[in-house]
């Protein structure tokens, strides 16, 4: 069989478990149109056609989909991934609330590949009604990607969920990242930033000047 | 060089001194190599191969060293490591003994930023018959891609010896940055003419930010034949945020070859034994390249690559529709783009002089799901 029929093959095959609508009623994405074959932007279309019937931002999955198309990728491949995104889209909007936004939405998708229990999700929006989720929910997936075990980041962002905003966010995962470069242990790093965190300490979680200015106790 | 090597190179420089040795001054040439399975903490372990190249010049008062370590790594991966070491010394009365050292390191994983280090040590050792003691310190520079760090180390020492065996201790207080450790470490050796073990055990404690934990490690040379020696060895180490280590566990196998002369030299060097510690280098997760971002009106972010030597600097993304666009070259190396890009976490690649697609440091990569890498940047609401 040439791989250009057992592309689409595959492809159809995926669009017909997609339980959507018929593929003639597909809205195309314009962006699409010109980057991707045509098998393969007929079933991103039917993808983006149902997450936008369910109210989820399609913004991210038609970016997927130009990544893959950017990268040079299969078109069975590019759908798969598409594909994978939705239901992570699916499922963090599930976790935290139909009210999320769509940074948050694709923030926490992020959190749940890097291993997140959606229940984590749920706590920090309870934690956080009137705030942001975007860089706690990124924050919680970079520490796990620098090491530090799940449970621990999870724990981690939780703790800091009340009193922190982004930027004490953002610079909490920047300090982590620097001790564990210095020679750190991942969960040794997050563990002095945390204590440094509870201590009421965030103006001082910034990090140091490379010449070491705010070195303390130099012999 | 190590703590533990440096601390033993400093046993055996006061033994031998003070044992009366009269050793010429002589050149030694080895060449060791074999193959090593490494377990970095927070990474899978890997095999890997290597070879290291060394080259020693022993005199009475003086001790010169250089070491190369090439190492290939199971998925392809490749370090090369550099290290150049001397040390003086000179006896301050009957009892005591000045010694001035410095070393210079540097390593390199593929084409990504490199650590290096620069760092000079003054000891003062008090010398009985066998045994003795030190106080040293030591300061210099850390270098990790273009960021640099000055470190500052204090250490005492005491050491002992009778029939073969030769046992020391440290105690160790290093700070860099904002991070600080203290570390305890006991090495013995025993030699024979059939082998020669080296066995160390230490622990890490009371620091910020530098682990904590027990490691030790364990040397084992036994001489084949004429300028031929098999070597094995096993261990954790340490983390050294002042050379670019962090730590693992590892085992090693392999061959020493005397190249240059077949005498054995002082029971240490300043270079220490390089073998079993060749693999110590962090693997850099991301490129050579550093990006950063900037705010600035209505949405519209400046975002710079830092990349050195880079005649073109691309970059795509999902805010640029996973197309390429150019930056623009500032100064020093600087590339910059003035772009809209909404709030949230977004996903980007930077491409150097038109070559492979990267993950620039400064955000963080994981795999893309079509055979590469992306980096992943977020950008808080304002």
């Amino acid at each position: 069989m040439r791989p250009g029929a057992s592309q689409l093959i595959s492809v159809l095959a995926l669009v017909a478990g997609l339980n959507a609508v018929a593929v003639t009623a597909v809205a195309q994405e314009p962006r699409l149109r010109d980057r991707l074959l045509e098998p393969t932007r007929i079933a991103v279309d039917a993808i983006l056609d149902s997450a936008h019937a369910e109210g989820l931002p399609t913004e991210p999955l038609v970016d997927r989909a130009l990544e893959g198309a950017s990268k040079g990728a299969a078109g069975d491949r590019i759908v798969a991934a598409v594909q994978r995104l939705w239901g992570e889209l699916r499922t963090a909007r599930i976790s935290l609330g139909l009210g999320s936004s769509a940074p948050e939405i694709v923030a926490g998708a992020s959190a749940l590949r890097a291993g997140a229990d959606p229940d984590d999700l749920t706590r920090l929006r309870e934690l956080r009604t009137r705030q942001s989720l975007t860089v706690a929910s990124a924050t919680l997936a970079d520490l796990v990607a620098v090491g530090v075990p799940v449970d621990t980041a999870v724990a981690a962002v939780i703790a800091l969920a009340e009193g922190a905003d982004d930027a004490d966010y953002l610079a909490f995962r920047r300090n982590v990242e620097r001790d564990i470069a210095l020679g750190a242990s991942p969960v040794t790093a997050l563990g002095v930033r945390l204590g440094a965190a509870a201590a009421g300490a965030f103006s001082n979680v910034e990090p140091a000047s490379s010449q070491g200015s705010q070195r303390p106790r130099k012999p | 060089m190590t703590r533990r090597r440096s601390s033993v190179a400093a046993v055996a420089v006061v033994w031998y001194c003070l044992s009366g040795s009269t050793l010429a001054a002589q050149v030694t040439g080895t060449v060791e190599v074999g193959t090593s399975w490494v377990d970095y903490e927070g990474f899978l372990g890997s095999g890997a191969a290597f070879v290291t190249p060394t080259l020693r010049y022993e005199g009475p008062d003086v001790s010169l060293g250089v070491s190369g370590s090439y190492v290939v790594f199971e998925s392809g991966s490749r370090i090369l490591q550099g290290l150049m070491a001397g040390g003086w010394r000179t006896r301050l009365g009957d009892r005591f003994l000045g010694e001035l050292s410095g070393s210079a390191g540097i390593n390199s994983y593929e084409d990504y930023p490199g650590y290096g280090h620069l760092l000079s040590r003054a000891r003062l050792h008090f010398a009985g018959p066998r045994s003795g003691a030190w106080l040293g310190a030591a300061t210099g520079q850390s270098y990790a891609g273009s960021a640099s760090a000055t470190p500052y180390e204090i250490q005492l020492g005491g050491w002992t010896v009778s029939s073969g065996l030769a046992m020391g201790a440290t105690a160790t207080h290093t700070w860099i940055a904002e991070t600080d450790y203290f570390d305890v470490l006991g090495t013995a050796r025993i030699r024979d003419r059939f082998f020669e073990i080296e066995g160390s055990l230490g622990f890490r404690a009371w620091g910020e930010g530098g682990g904590e934990g027990v490691y030790g490690e364990l040397h084992i040379q036994v001489p084949l034949v004429k300028r031929l020696t098999a070597l094995v060895a096993g261990g954790r180490y340490p983390s050294d945020p002042v050379r670019g280590v962090i730590t693992a566990n590892y085992v090693s196998a392999g061959l020493r070859i005397h190249a240059l002369t077949a005498s054995s030299t002082r029971a240490a060097t300043l270079l220490g034994n390089s073998f079993g510690t060749s693999v110590r280098s962090e693997p850099p997760r991301t490129g050579q390249a550093r990006l950063t971002i900037g705010s600035s009106a209505h949405s519209y972010h400046t975002i710079r690559v830092e990349a050195p030597g880079a005649e073109y600097v691309e970059l795509s993304g999902d805010f640029t529709d996973w197309r390429p666009v150019p930056l623009v070259r500032t100064e020093r190396g600087n590339w910059e783009l003035a772009i809209h890009i909404e709030p949230g976490v977004h996903r980007v690649n930077v491409r150097l002089n038109t070559a492979t697609w990267i993950v620039p440091q400064g955000v963080r990569a994981e795999e893309d799901e079509f055979g590469g890498r992306v980096g992943i940047l977020v950008v808080p609401e304002r």
